[in-house]
């Protein structure tokens, strides 16, 4: 647990504060960064580093900063995604009110990097408390002169903004989060053109998740190859693990990539109330859930690939040996149904299909075709939609068949009254 | 009423000045209206569309897409009850019934003195704090029942 | 050739420009691949995703609305996960879809009855919950369209159309997921104007024709195509009909052709104003004044009567005391006819078509040289002066909004009262009323160094006039003049769309136009394009030449030399400029007869009036503001007496014999008349 790379000084209540951040050595990597490395070998240092996204995807940063081109005329952007959405994930909120300062850092080089003046935090409207803080550092960081004009005498203008949403999962999309600054519906764009070429007000922007980014600071304190030595080596470094549902101590446990699973569980204290592990959605319920054959998976991008799921969020959803899956997904598919865009037909009826025939399961009133019809659905709905949502949105519905097919059709004759939720 | 009015309308005057793209003002005047008054009307939304200069229906269907904008009618305590699957694990079904035979509400009403409001949201990103409710803008962790009816009789007062 | 790719659908290759989406492509090789969400008018969104074609290289299907062509592209629309994906998208649409087809006005022209029949799944999930269907309340949105939006698939042609072309609306998309709902804010009407066009764009029957609703259905109407006949546009429209009467009027398309927006859309005056005909005031009948008013007479008595009363004044008065007055709102062939009964027949020179004020053979030489529709797309940027264009030619103006807006042509807008367009300008002023020669004049004075403006001048009669005065007269600021100018000597063509009413506007464009031309030698001729409220106006001025012009008719009159007047489909009281003046010439005239489809403020005027046929009911021709011949053809068949027929008949009664059968032979022998000068 020494190796905590972001959540290092979060359980101190004054971190919040830009005396007790610089005192534990903030701002440093800044100053650092501005003065001794040009942008393009930050970018050169992020990408060394083995960095990747953290919000789902896990594409590598410093190749995403790449992109962007420069000797054009537009400004440049950089949006900062904290619409922490996905079901039983917080860790991005534990960073920002815990350590906003590290963000801002981290934002502050990254946009030095790319060589955007300005960027945006993307908050979901829900976090007011989070905005607050944010806000609040923000001024702090300016009037000790980490933003605004010539930053500390090197040259370099930079400014933050704190975009609030107002409830949409799909916001977290990059696309779909970019209309929603512009004020518009959130809905995904089509690409090509990707944000790197034409973004927010159709100028090449970065879009990255707060993890990613509180990774910079850290990278340009040490350097890109203790990184790379931190957890596997196609994952590296550490990765946050936001750990709910049936444990002792649900919480955020940051390790090493690749760390098992089952040593995270022990972390968090064990099964509750001394059950087994029934299932367990590795990075929230849009990666498709596993069980308890499962526990020693390295909890690493491609770890979870090679087994047929993904590290997505890092939002790790335990369910104990009594929890019904069937509820359980049909809450889900209820949140994929209602946060849709509706843009997409598969995706919209889709998933209004599929919590009908989970409402009728549910009310007992299911056929023995149903199961196969929820696979059909989900068949119809997979790699047609427009954007990763309606993928998401199987994700649950084909793996809980694919393992639990059984209870299903125990549930559907009836013969499942003994399980609870 | 009239000089409320003058006052608000600069206020959102000055949150349109801070973006160099008026649209993206939206957003942050609708949650000043929603944050002054609770809930957004359709006058509000008129005045926002006429400061940003496109028609109203932009704004109502923008406003429309998102699931925190109020229009119906307001209350002094909004209790937003996570219902996703990490607070459903530990409780927060009960809490929500408890919620409703408390209040005399439904999900989705208010009380007739118009003090409380009872929404189930989507997950609050504070699983492990499960169950948790939001009210106003403050969450409430790890809630019980016990917990839930200090609050309300509190705010009750 | 560089701006064309190779690819292969299905097995086949075609060659195509490179901004061509695979979608269009395909059609190009006669594959139909489904869609609902694309129309080829409006930019693609990729939302309904029926159009899903699987590419070599590519791991994902494509929607190949979306896809642009590249070279050596392999595309395969037809094979098993294809048709089986398509076969899910379709299953998605019906899913909530009401199924409500034998009480749909769509029915019969329905993309979602068409693809799922064709590409659809015999068997399906669909009677699963039939009971729980997702419905909305009824809503009301306008006067003229029906929302359903239980049937509606969310493809937002109906929204797109007013962000791509129309504008600002009220109508918009509210809520998000399975619960999206495309309404308007708070009940407010939407946009009349061009409202019609979203129930022919929507795929479904989500939005209908609140006029022909449940008055038929699609297979039991005849239609014809013709031209709409109520402003200069001349869109081609399509008559249905069932039982001799017209049900509605579309445009000549369906969703699957692009002729271009100009034949795509309509406008609402053009799709539902054809509803006149219906009146109960219509003039059904000939009627004479007599003592108590007018009283029916019959078709034969009242052509002896005319005939009779022509050859008196003839007889007393010589030919000139004789006279016609045609509408620009008749066919060329009518007008034709017209001027031949009373220049070549009677040998009268007093004939013209309504409001025209000077000399038409040097207006006719500038029109001859202006621009046809087909010539915008090529045209650099546009100058629009003072023509209220959306109203005065909605549909155009339509077309330039979506090349301002949305294609990015340059927009240079002077108007002396907001018009609704605006928003696409890069350049929008006003200036006063009544000033546009001013105007130019000052565009020129910036465009030119002294020596010039001298000689312009003195031809034109504006010696005195220097920029100061156009400023003080148009109250446009030396500034703005010089912005517009330098603007129009940018290196790119103009076309400058004016009032074609307004001559004395025409002249002095014709004159900024060819100074332009000389200046920028090296590059495509700026046009004009002129604007006219009536269908034929162009016909009109081609058809009457040499003539005396209304002036000289209406000074003959006022002192008392014309006896007779036939008034073809023109009311000048309410159409002339000079209320007053035009009452006492109409007063003065011994003996009127006026033919018209309704009584008008000029029909108490006249001793016999004649029905007249609306231009459904007419076979013939229009020269459009273009400068396009257009064919009309009867949508409904009326049993009055054709206005063709009669002026034959009136030729035939003086002893003149015009010998024509059909509609043909006399436009066969009008057509010469027609040809631009140059031009064979």
């Amino acid at each position: 647990m020494d190796e905590k790379i972001i959540l290092k000084y979060t359980d101190i209540p004054e971190q919040k504060n830009i005396d007790t951040y610089i005192k534990n050595g903030g701002y440093k990597a800044l100053q650092r960064a501005l003065s001794e490395y040009k942008p393009d070998e930050i970018i050169h240092l992020v990408d060394k580093s083995g960095l990747r996204g953290r919000g789902g995807a896990g594409f590598p940063t410093g190749k995403k900063w790449s992109f962007i081109p420069q000797n054009i005329p537009l400004p440049k952007y950089l949006v900062c995604n904290t619409d922490e959405g996905e079901p039983g994930t917080f860790k991005d909120r534990e960073i920002i009110e815990g350590d906003p300062h590290l963000v801002i850092e981290g934002i502050a080089i990254s946009s030095y990097a790319i060589g955007a003046h300005k960027a945006y935090i993307y908050i979901r409207g829900e976090f007011a408390k989070g905005a607050e803080i944010l806000t609040r550092a923000i001024n702090q960081a300016k009037e000790k002169g980490f933003i605004g004009e010539n930053i500390l005498g090197l040259g370099f203008d930079f400014d933050i903004d704190v975009y609030r949403g107002a409830g949409a999962y799909i916001c977290g999309e990059e696309t779909a989060l970019l209309d929603s600054i512009e004020g518009k519906r959130a809905m995904p764009r089509l690409k090509p053109p990707h944000p790197v070429a034409k973004g927010l007000y159709s100028s090449p922007t970065v879009i990255n998740n707060v993890e990613t980014l509180a990774n910079v600071p850290r990278i340009i304190e040490n350097s890109a190859e203790w990184f790379a030595g931190i957890g596997t080596p196609h994952s590296t470094g550490t990765k946050i693990f936001c750990i709910s549902g049936d444990v002792n101590n649900p919480g955020v446990y940051e390790v090493p990539m690749g760390t098992p699973l089952k040593e995270l569980l022990e972390m968090a204290g064990g099964i509750k109330d001394g059950k087994k592990l029934k299932a367990f959605f590795p990075g929230g319920p849009s990666t498709p859930i596993l069980t308890s054959a499962h526990l020693n998976v390295g909890m690493d991008f491609e770890s979870l690939k090679k087994i047929g799921s993904m590290l997505g969020s890092g939002a790790i959803i335990v369910l104990d040996e009594d929890r019904s899956i069937i509820k359980t997904v049909a809450r889900l598919t209820e949140f994929y149904r209602n946060e849709s865009c509706g843009k997409c037909s598969p995706c919209r009826e889709g998933t209004d299909w599929l919590l009908k025939v989970y409402q009728r399961i549910i009310d007992n009133k299911g056929k023995k075709e149903d199961i196969d019809l929820l696979l059909n659905i989900c068949e119809d709905i997979y790699g047609t939609t427009f954007c990763p949502l309606g993928d998401a949105a199987t994700m649950p519905v084909i793996s809980s068949i694919k393992y639990f097919r059984k209870e299903y059709e125990e549930y559907i004759n009836g013969k499942c009254s003994n399980i609870n939720n | 009423m009239e000089n409320i009015n003058i006052l608000v309308e600069k206020e959102l005057r000055d949150i349109l000045k801070k973006y160099d793209y008026p649209r993206s003002a939206i957003l942050p005047m609708l949650h000043f209206i929603q944050k002054k008054y609770g809930s957004i009307s359709k006058k509000d939304v008129e005045i926002i569309a006429d400061l940003i200069g496109i028609n109203p229906t932009e704004i109502e269907s923008v406003l429309s897409f998102y699931s925190m904008f109020n229009t119906g009618s307001s209350a002094k305590y909004i209790i937003y009850a996570c219902s996703n699957i990490s607070c459903e694990f530990k409780g927060a079904g009960e809490i929500i019934t408890f919620l409703e035979n408390r209040l005399h509400i439904k999900v989705g009403q208010t009380t007739g003195d118009g003090k409380f409001a009872l929404r189930t949201v989507e997950c609050l990103a504070a699983c492990s704090h499960s169950p948790v409710i939001q009210i106003n803008d403050i969450y409430y962790e790890h809630m019980t029942i016990e917990k839930m009816e200090k609050i309300i009789s509190e705010m009750e007062k | 050739m560089e701006n064309v790719v190779t690819l292969t659908i299905d097995g086949r290759e075609i060659t195509v420009p490179n901004e061509t989406m695979v979608i269009e492509a395909a059609k190009k090789l006669g594959i139909e691949i489904p869609y609902f969400c694309y129309h080829p008018l409006l930019k693609s969104v990729g939302c309904c995703r029926a159009c899903l074609v699987e590419v070599e290289g590519m791991p994902k299907l494509q929607t190949s609305c979306t896809l642009p062509v590249r070279n050596g592209m392999v595309v395969k629309t037809n094979t098993p996960l294809v048709q089986k994906r398509r076969k899910g998208v379709i299953a998605f649409l019906l899913a909530n879809h009401p199924l409500d087809c034998p009480v749909c006005d769509q029915g019969g022209e329905c993309d979602l009855q068409n693809f799922s029949h064709r590409y659809g799944s015999a068997v399906s999930g669909l009677k699963e919950f039939k009971d729980q269907k997702r419905t909305f309340q009824k809503y009301y949105i306008g006067p003229f369209v029906e929302r359903e939006m239980n049937r509606c698939i969310l493809c937002k042609r109906c929204i797109r159309f007013y962000d791509e072309y129309a504008g600002e609306t009220t109508l918009g998309e509210f809520e998000r997921a399975a619960d999206t709902e495309i309404r308007t804010f708070y009940q407010t009407e939407f946009n009349p104007g061009f409202s019609g066009n979203t129930i022919f764009l929507c795929p479904v029957g989500a939005l209908t024709d609140k006029v022909y609703r449940f008055k038929a259905r699609v297979w039991d109407m005849e239609s014809v195509t013709s031209v709409c006949p109520l402003c200069g546009t001349g869109c081609s429209i399509r008559i249905w009909t069932r039982n001799n009467r017209i049900m509605r009027i579309t445009p000549d398309m369906n969703n699957n052709s692009n002729k271009g927006v100009l034949n795509n859309f309509l406008c609402d005056r053009g799709q539902f104003g054809f509803q006149y005909i219906f009146s109960n005031e219509r003039i059904r009948t000939p009627l004479i004044k007599d003592k108590n008013g007018f009283v029916p007479i019959s078709y034969e008595k009242a052509i002896d009567i005319i005939v009779s009363r022509l050859k008196k004044s003839i007889a007393e008065s010589g030919v000139d005391s004789v006279g016609g007055i045609v509408s620009a709102s008749c066919t060329c062939e009518e007008i034709y006819l017209f001027q031949k009964l009373f220049k070549e027949y009677i040998g009268s020179a007093n004939v013209d078509f309504q409001s025209r004020i000077s000399d038409s053979k040097q207006v006719n030489a500038i029109l001859d040289e202006s621009a046809e529709y087909s010539d915008l797309p090529g045209s650099g940027g546009f100058f629009v002066l003072g023509t209220n264009i959306l109203h005065r030619q909605p549909v155009l103006g339509l077309y330039l909004r979506n090349l301002t807006k949305i294609k990015g042509y340059t927009l240079l807008l002077a108007e002396p009262y907001k018009t609704g367009m605006e928003d696409c300008a890069t350049l929008s002023i006003s200036y006063t009323p009544g000033t546009e020669a001013y105007l130019i004049y000052g565009l020129i004075l910036c465009m030119l160094n002294p020596e010039n403006i001298e000689e312009i001048s003195h031809r034109e009669g504006f010696e005195k006039i220097t920029i100061e005065t156009v400023e003080q007269a148009t109250g446009v600021s030396k500034e703005i003049l010089q912005k517009i100018s330098s603007a129009l000597l940018d290196k790119k063509s103009w076309t400058i769309i004016i009032d074609g009413e307004k001559e004395s506007v025409l002249f002095s464009v014709h004159n900024l136009i060819m100074i332009l031309n000389n200046m920028k030698k090296d590059i495509t001729k700026s046009k004009i394009l002129p604007v006219f409220s009536r269908p034929n106006h162009r016909g009109a001025m081609k058809i009457i030449q040499k003539s005396f012009n209304v002036r000289k008719i209406i000074d003959a009159s006022l002192s008392g030399k014309l006896k007779f007047l036939y008034l073809l489909e023109v009311d000048p009281v309410s159409e002339f400029l000079d209320r007053k003046e035009i009452e006492s010439v109409l007063k003065n005239v011994e003996f009127i007869v006026a033919q018209d489809v309704f009584l008008t403020e000029t029909s108490q005027y006249a001793s016999i009036i004649l029905p007249g046929k609306p231009s459904y009911a007419k076979q013939g021709s229009f020269v459009c503001s273009g400068g396009i011949v257009r064919d009309l053809q009867e949508g409904i068949k009326e049993n009055m007496e054709s206005e063709w027929k009669t002026i034959i008949r009136i030729a035939e009664g003086l002893g003149y014999q015009m010998k024509y059968d059909t509609i043909d032979e006399i436009k066969n022998e009008m057509l010469p008349l027609l040809q631009k000068k140059g031009k064979e």
